[in-house]
């Protein structure tokens, strides 16, 4: 598993390597991580919601570690398309390159852009740069905010318009369209996405805001699910189990944020919320980050904290003990709060490649997975309320 | 004597920065290009890949120099962006399909050759190095 992802991404880099270049109206270029990630305790493995395959033990090399290629090509002046293949472990447990972006821009006035394809759904201040791990200042992004969203593609359309007021640049996006998310079972799917983002540039500063809506399936069929879905149905509670799993829900997703970066300082927050009437909780988590740069070092540090705010499932099962420990333990395996303290260091060693180190120390809130997953056959099933910490080490490139 | 040497070239390397007309830089198209006028705020938001066209629709193709000192200040002068930031910055604008990346030039006379066949392009260099097949734009300073 390890073996095929580090191969993939030597013979893509290889590829890279031969390819790269600056042809006429061709631009390729390129980015990439060789991240690991090793929790300190031996049953938890890092998950990061709708990205990695968590569950086995040791150092994963397959949380962070991505590459990507891009190709873009000038049709006619107004015109342009791009093409983004990346290759990364997925939540299936497979490596292989997939479209990340594949659209075709047009730019009717100078500040409008019209986008058909794929792009990367940006529900949040940083839901596009997600796997441009060079861009952003740490290992990845909080998974306390980036795990209440774990789809990543739109396949549909957005419109950027672009305006000046005084000194502040802004930048108007509505975007429509779907996203499919492949798992070890059935795909879970956002039909219909209806999202607008603004946002605001002024000097060392930027301003997210972000809302997005849309009808949602997620069919459940692991084992617990079979277990708790089984046991439901021979009891009087059984309409429960359409809260639990389905192709009938409805989530809406909102974002704010900041960024300031002065060269020497940089400080960033966002507030995130998932609201959703089934299958998933609702939640909303934070992050602030500080950040002080010495040349090419720079040291940060991370508070982030993710709540939920009401579970898959609120029914009264009290009735019946059992059912009910069997329901809050469906919960808790939905629920993934957790607050956390990150320090970390990045050093821009070389002129398109970066280091970092991280530490994390996590704790997860009751009744709750938090980011990790329990190691297969550890016997753990929940880490409600223990402390967990995580040293994570990469090297970003962009080219 | 190493240690004299590293303060030798940080005076140096402040004097370019800092030191005033020879050092200075200035953005240029083609003689005979398209692009004729160009504001400091349309050069910046240019160059931060916050536009690609002028304000009259006219598109604009950037030609970057190689990686070296006067990228680096061109970019610090005119954006307020040290090298760390704008390569990090610029890796969003490019993956994020905000801009397409800037045209790398492998050297001055490359850079002056594409300026002169693309109507649309624009590039900076060191106002000494400027011939009279090129058209300056606009000189940057801090």
């Amino acid at each position: 598993m390890t073996r095929s992802l580090l191969g993939a991404t030597l013979a893509l880099a290889l590829v890279a390597a031969q390819a790269y270049g600056d042809e006429g109206a061709w631009r390729l270029s390129g980015f990439g991580t060789i991240g690991l990630v090793r929790p300190a305790e031996s049953d938890a493995s890092l998950l990061r919601n709708g990205i990695n395959t968590p569950g086995r033990d040791g150092i994963d090399f397959g949380a962070d570690t991505v590459i990507g290629l891009q190709a873009s090509h000038s049709l006619t002046p107004g015109m342009d398309a791009t093409a983004q293949l990346v290759v990364r472990e997925d939540q299936t447990g497979n490596v292989e390159p997939r479209l990340a972006w594949a659209f075709v821009r047009f730019t009717p006035l100078a500040n409008l852009e019209f986008r058909l394809g794929r792009m990367r759904a940006p529900f949040f201040m940083y839901s596009e740069t997600l796997s441009i791990n060079y861009a952003n200042p740490w290992v990845r992004p909080p998974t306390e905010v980036y795990g209440l969203n774990p789809f990543s593609d739109l396949d549909g359309a957005d419109l950027m318009w672009h305006s000046r007021v005084a000194d502040y640049d802004l930048e108007v996006r509505p975007y429509v369209g779907r996203s499919t998310l492949e798992r070890l079972t059935e795909p879970a799917t956002l039909k219909r996405i209806f999202g607008a983002n603004l946002t605001v540039y002024h000097d060392d500063f930027s301003f997210f805001a972000g809302h997005a809506e849309t009808p949602f399936t997620l069919p459940v069929s692991d084992p617990l699910f079979q277990i708790v879905a089984g046991a439901l149905r021979a009891t009087p509670f059984a309409a429960v189990t359409e809260d639990l799993s389905g192709k009938d829900g409805y989530a809406r997703f909102d974002s704010v944020g900041m960024q300031w970066d002065n060269g020497d300082y940089l400080v960033s927050a966002e507030y995130a919320r998932r609201e959703t009437n089934r299958y998933i909780p609702s939640a909303h988590g934070w992050q602030v980050t500080f950040g002080r740069r010495f040349g090419t070092i720079t040291t940060y540090g991370v508070l982030a904290k993710q709540t939920e705010d009401s579970p898959v499932s609120d029914a009264d099962l009290s009735s019946v003990p059992q059912l009910q420990a069997l329901l809050d333990l469906y919960n808790g395996f939905r629920n993934t709060a957790q607050k956390s303290a990150t320090i970390g260091t990045r050093w821009d060693f070389h002129r398109n490649a970066a280091l970092k180190l991280e530490f994390t120390h996590a704790k997860v809130a009751d009744n709750a997975l938090g980011s990790f997953f329990p190691v297969i056959d550890s016997g753990t099933l929940l880490f409600s309320g223990r402390r967990v910490n995580l040293f994570s080490a990469s090297v970003d490139v962009s080219f | 004597m190493a240690y004299f040497n590293q303060v030798l070239a940080a005076l140096v390397l402040s004097l370019a920065v800092h030191g005033g007309a020879w050092a200075q830089l200035v953005i240029v198209s083609g003689k005979n290009g398209a692009i004729t006028e160009l504001s400091r705020s349309q050069a910046e938001r240019l160059f931060l890949g916050r536009a690609t066209t002028l304000p009259d629709n006219t598109p604009v193709t950037l030609i970057d120099l190689p990686p070296g000192p006067d990228r680096d200040t061109f970019y610090l002068k005119l954006t307020g962006k040290n090298p760390v930031q704008t390569r990090a910055y610029w890796s969003r604008q490019v993956f994020t399909g905000r801009a397409l990346p800037p045209r790398q030039a492998s050297s001055i006379e490359e850079l002056r050759r594409w300026l002169v066949d693309d109507d649309n392009a624009i590039g900076y260099l060191p106002e000494e190095q400027v011939d009279n097949h090129l058209r300056i734009l606009l000189g940057v300073t801090d």
